[in-house]
């Protein structure tokens, strides 16, 4: 694959850097503050309708990401998180190009950024209810792929890009100080794109695909459970119901706070 | 118009048709057509066919699947396991060992998957793919004797003990093309020829308009020679009919505009007057099964003025063998069309040259042609070769990318047909060559998606 990557590295790198530099910041000036990092995995499969096409097609994606949490006060924590997701578009068929093109070249690699908040709305003994939110932004790489049989030599390119937020409540069970189960419904909202550029002898042509997902809700259950002191592992799974099926997906991550 | 005419006639360019049977004599090649003897003993139809539906796109289904058992597992036992899962329709499919199941009523059909991969005695569970029928046209003699839209191999016999050997895949790959588009009715060919019989079952239906003839300087453009009509129904023929033979672009709709006289000659003021008319007059295709010798401006200014409007203007290179006739030399404006036979070799009458953009088969092309030419025994369809039975395929091909792209520009359509072709001399003369161009047309890689992989 030949990947162009250009600026977005700096922009991981920037992100870190300044999450570092607050966590470094406020462990040694904000005492009360709490800081975290994290790494994780998440995964997601969500049928999208593509163009004027009435068929769906699902785009899945898998992400590892690096998290970082301030919790300014009690009741509210921020998070930001860059990662790196694999896109796999497989299915999607671009009519608008001069030869058309039916897109089955796999995953796609790319850079991801996002931000969510955690504010605590009340407590009622063990259970506890949260406002949550969060928006995720993946921008892909460009795959490039040789097309042979034609009589000429030529080349189509494949870039996705996503956006993805939600926001709902989430229900947590304070069971014990080690373990935290957790049931979260969000209204949750996903659109991206595939651009495909198409260069063939003498003809080109570049077309943009959207997506539109179908499901518009999530219902997801998960569990904060603490390993060590500081240490604390997350793992969630939801389900996005949809007419005629649902979406899926996944994430786990490994917490530290500070 | 006048200027053009005073400019045209001193060079006494005559234009041919390019269309002739190959009936070997003692003397030579004849200039002759061929009537389909055997064509008309026509078999009974005892089966009753369907009208053409339009294919939907792969899916599995969402209430069966195909179940394997492990090897041992009686056909007795399985049918047990499936019922004790309350699985509704069981249906055996013993050659290939794999029972069809309905799932139960109580789940979806991949928690019923999900459940019966658990069970140890079975092996693996798919679900149950949609098929889906293929654009293949009832057409009779689509499948008797169009080895052009699809060669089955074999040999064939098209009267008169000529025998023709077929080679498989030596076609322009219509069937699957057929799955994406058969044509759009918004866009029309128009044949610039001897004229059409618009009386024809292959077209009478399919023609716009009467027309237009500048041989006889009025508006109708009927058929008094064959070759209009032949080469009108072989790209546009009315399809799926249960009648005659199968068009290329048979949703397409055909403009006659007669240049040609009885005799299929003509001149080049006509042919100039037919392709800026026609080009006027919306069509989006032109085609060309005829030429001159001559290389002329005007002429060339003609098939600028169509080009620059859009029109795909697709013509015969010509059957002496020597060189690209006018205007399929203009290379610029026009798509040259070569000729193949039935086994995929470039077809030995068939003019060469620079100018060749890509071929299509040529001899022995079956088209309809008006019935007081057949000859009352006879149907009204006849064998004929040249590259003039090669160019309407092309311009077939030509109308069904405007039809699936209306937003293309002539050039675009032009390169979508040289790249996509097949380069079937490529072992001798690899890339594109003087003989064939850039290769046989195939349709189905020039309309179907082309598959990006890994």
């Amino acid at each position: 694959m030949k990947a162009k990557l250009g600026r977005p590295p700096a922009l991981v790198l920037a992100a870190l850097a300044l999450l570092l530099a607050a966590a470094g910041e406020a462990g040694a000036a904000a005492a009360g503050r709490e800081f975290g990092l994290g790494l994780g995995v998440a995964t997601f499969s969500r049928a999208v309708a593509s163009g004027a096409s009435a068929g769906l097609t699902k785009v899945r994606a898998a992400t590892v990401f690096l998290s970082g949490t301030c919790r300014p006060a009690h009741w509210l924590l921020l998070e930001l998180f860059a990662g790196l997701p694999s896109t796999n578009p497989d299915g999607l068929v671009f009519e608008g190009l001069p030869i058309s093109i039916d897109y089955e070249a796999g995953a796609i690699r790319g850079l991801l950024l996002g931000g969510g908040l955690a504010a605590k709305l009340g407590a009622f003994g063990r259970l506890e209810i949260e406002g949550a939110g969060r928006f995720v932004y993946s921008q892909g790489a460009t795959k490039t792929r040789p097309m042979s049989d034609f009589t000429v030599s030529g080349s189509a390119g494949a870039k996705p890009a996503w956006l993805e937020a939600s926001l709902g409540p989430r229900l947590l069970y304070r069971a014990s100080p080690g373990f935290v189960p957790y049931l979260r419904v969000a209204a949750s909202w996903f659109r991206g794109s595939l651009t495909m550029t198409e260069t063939l002898g003498d003809l080109a042509g570049r077309e943009k695909l959207t997506l539109k997902a179908k499901a518009f809700l999530e219902a997801a259950l998960g569990a904060d459970v603490m390993l060590r002191a500081r240490l604390t592992l997350r793992a969630e799974a939801g389900l996005l119901p949809r007419p005629g099926g649902a979406d899926a997906a996944a994430s786990a991550g490994l917490f530290y706070r500070f | 118009m006048a200027t053009t005419r005073k400019k045209s006639l001193p060079v006494l360019a005559m234009l041919s048709i390019f269309g002739f049977g190959l009936a070997v004599s003692e003397a030579g090649p004849q200039k002759a057509s061929k009537r389909n003897d055997s064509a008309a003993r026509r078999p009974a139809r005892t089966i009753r066919t369907e009208g053409l539906r339009r294919a939907a796109r792969a899916a599995r289904a969402t209430d069966r699947m195909l179940v394997r058992f492990r090897t041992g597992v009686s056909a007795e036992n399985a049918e047990a396991i499936l019922r004790s899962f309350e699985a509704g329709k069981v249906r055996h499919l013993p050659a290939v060992g794999v029972f069809r199941a309905e799932k139960p009523a109580s789940m979806s059909l991949s928690e019923a998957m999900a459940l019966l991969r658990q069970n140890p005695d079975v092996e693996s569970v798919r679900p149950d793919f949609r098929t889906r029928m293929f654009a293949v046209p009832n057409d009779p003699f689509f499948k008797t004797y169009q080895y052009n839209l699809r060669n089955l191999g074999g040999t064939l016999t098209i009267g008169s003990g000529i025998q023709i050997t077929l080679t498989a895949g030596a076609d322009i790959k219509a069937v699957l093309a057929w799955d994406r588009t058969t044509g759009s009715a918004s866009v029309v060919i128009a044949f610039l020829d001897t004229g059409v019989d618009m009386s024809h079952v292959e077209l009478k239906n399919k023609v716009v308009s009467a027309g237009r003839d500048f041989v006889n300087g009025d508006m109708d453009a009927t058929d008094d020679n064959w070759h209009g009509t032949w080469t009108a129904g072989i790209a546009a023929a009315e399809t799926n009919n249960d009648e005659g033979i199968a068009g290329v672009a048979w949703g397409c709709m055909v403009l006659p505009v007669k240049v040609l006289d009885a005799d299929g000659n003509g001149y080049y003021d006509e042919l100039i007057d037919g392709l800026t008319w026609a080009a006027d007059n919306g069509a989006k295709v032109v085609n060309l099964s005829l030429g001159g010798d001559v290389d002329d401006p005007a002429l060339e200014a003609a098939c600028k003025y169509a080009y620059d409007k859009g029109v795909v203007i697709v013509a015969a290179a010509g059957n002496d063998g020597t060189s690209v006739s006018y205007p399929a030399a203009y290379d610029s404006y026009v798509l040259a069309v070569a000729a193949t036979d039935a086994t995929d070799v470039h077809a030995s009458f068939s003019n060469p040259g620079p100018q060749i953009d890509v071929a299509a088969p040529g001899e022995w092309i079956l088209g309809p042609v008006p019935q007081w030419y057949a000859g009352p025994d006879y149907l009204p369809y006849v064998f004929g070769s040249g590259t003039s039975a090669a160019a309407p395929q092309v311009a077939g091909l030509a109308a069904l990318i405007r039809s699936a792209k209306s937003w293309l520009t002539a050039k675009q359509v032009m390169d979508i047909i040289r790249y996509t072709a097949d380069d079937v001399n490529k072992p001798t003369l690899p890339g594109k060559d003087d003989e064939i161009g850039y290769g046989r047309i195939n349709m189905t890689r020039a309309l179907v998606p082309y598959k990006l992989l890994r």
